[in-house]
């Protein structure tokens, strides 16, 4: 049931539902949301040593290498603080479980935010590239709060930790609502998962987010609309086939110039 | 023991299938503007319907690697594949034969519509298992 309920939350999160696929069209980003999730809960296994189990990590990073650029980076380090501190546990105890959840949560939310802040204060201000401007520009970097911040890596803390360190379930006392009903919460059960929600907790209580999805509600895509494969283009007779394509396009297609 | 074994793959059968369609479900809801009309245009759509067009057209025609886009362009060919990551291309167009859409200008977006559906109940099923 958790599981279930956290896959929806997963798939309804705002960057991935909302960034990603609607107002970015990642189509790369996409599939690597489905190989993250899928690598950090086998790096946790990685440690019985079973031969499957690292065919199945060599496999799901280079799935994930072939869907986008950027997220091995990203998801790689996470991975790596994981496994490492996994590891170590053994040498420093609890202590580890606490390190790991901590850096596990910090980590994603710095990398996902100074690639943000390097952005806004460098490559922005000196306009490296002339017009081009990166998509996450639309995220709003620049009014990152440290209390946004904060809050991610608290919910990420208390999220991941891990299912090992919490024989009991967190809600074990005798006068609590859920216990009393026979239902047992386990914090650390969608742990994997929850490494690859930080970046978008942030966006839950970002509010340029409700402005991007409201605003992005555009047109679908014909391909009689993009002129980069206008040598295909039948030209269209009709003012129907074109009632999807924008003024200045419509204008460009009618008379053929591209 | 093979009895067992048995019942304890049949309770896990009548837990775990319910959940994937109820995930599955969600994620068909989730992207029912995509299955019917294809890909909005936000975002890198166009360049995406571009690319997969091309790179359709060339896989099924024996290019299965189709690093160079021969009629991207107006004809002058792009390298964006030498470059850009393949999966969703790949798999979008091993799509084509499976979902036979009529050839027409919005082939590809819908194409990349039913992947997106592809790829988004596949994120559920990941983070479920």
């Amino acid at each position: 049931m958790v599981s279930t309920i956290s896959a929806i939350v997963y798939m309804l999160l705002p960057y991935l539902g909302g960034v990603v696929l609607y107002d970015r069209m990642a189509v790369g980003e996409l599939a690597a949301f489905v190989w993250m999730p899928m690598l950090l809960a086998l790096c946790d296994r990685a440690n019985t040593g079973r031969i499957g189990t690292l065919s199945a990590i060599s496999v799901a990073f280079a799935l994930l290498l072939m869907s986008n650029i950027l997220q091995p980076f990203y998801c790689s380090g996470a991975a790596s603080i994981r496994s490492c501190l996994r590891t170590a546990r053994r040498f420093l105890g609890s202590l580890c479980s606490h390190l790991r959840n901590l850096s596990g949560g910090c980590s994603p939310v710095a990398c996902f935010h100074l690639s943000g802040v390097i952005y806004s204060n460098c490559y922005h201000r000196t306009s490296l590239l002339g017009r081009i401007r990166p998509q996450f520009v639309v995220c709003e970097f620049k009014r990152i709060a440290l209390l946004r911040v904060a809050i991610a890596v608290i919910v990420t803390y208390c999220a991941c930790v891990p299912r090992e360190y919490n024989e009991v379930p967190s809600n074990a006392g005798k006068s609590n609502l859920f216990r009393r009903h026979g239902i047992r919460i386990y914090p650390g059960s969608f742990s994997p998962t929850a490494h690859c929600l930080v970046p978008q907790i942030d966006l839950l209580v970002n509010p340029a987010f409700v402005e991007i999805l409201v605003r992005r509600a555009g047109d679908h895509v014909n391909r009689s609309n993009v002129s980069s494969c206008a040598s295909d283009v039948v030209k269209p007779s009709s003012p129907k086939l074109l009632g999807r394509v924008g003024g200045e396009h419509k204008q460009q297609l009618l008379h053929g110039r591209f | 023991m093979e009895k067992r074994d048995s019942e304890i793959i049949r309770g896990r059968m009548t837990t775990r299938v319910p959940a994937v369609l109820l995930i599955i479900a969600a994620a068909a809801v989730l992207c029912l503007r995509f299955l019917i009309a294809g890909v909005p245009a936000n975002g890198d759509a166009l360049d995406h319907v571009t690319y997969q067009y091309n790179f359709s057209r060339q896989f099924w025609s024996g290019d299965h690697y189709p690093r160079w886009l021969a009629e991207a362009n107006k004809g002058y060919g792009s390298p964006i594949f030498l470059v850009q990551y393949p999966f969703p291309h790949f798999v979008t167009a091993l799509l084509r034969p499976i979902l036979s859409f009529a050839p027409i200008d919005a082939r590809e977006s819908r194409e990349l519509g039913v992947y997106c559906f592809l790829m988004f109940a596949g994120a559920g099923l990941a983070a479920y298992s």
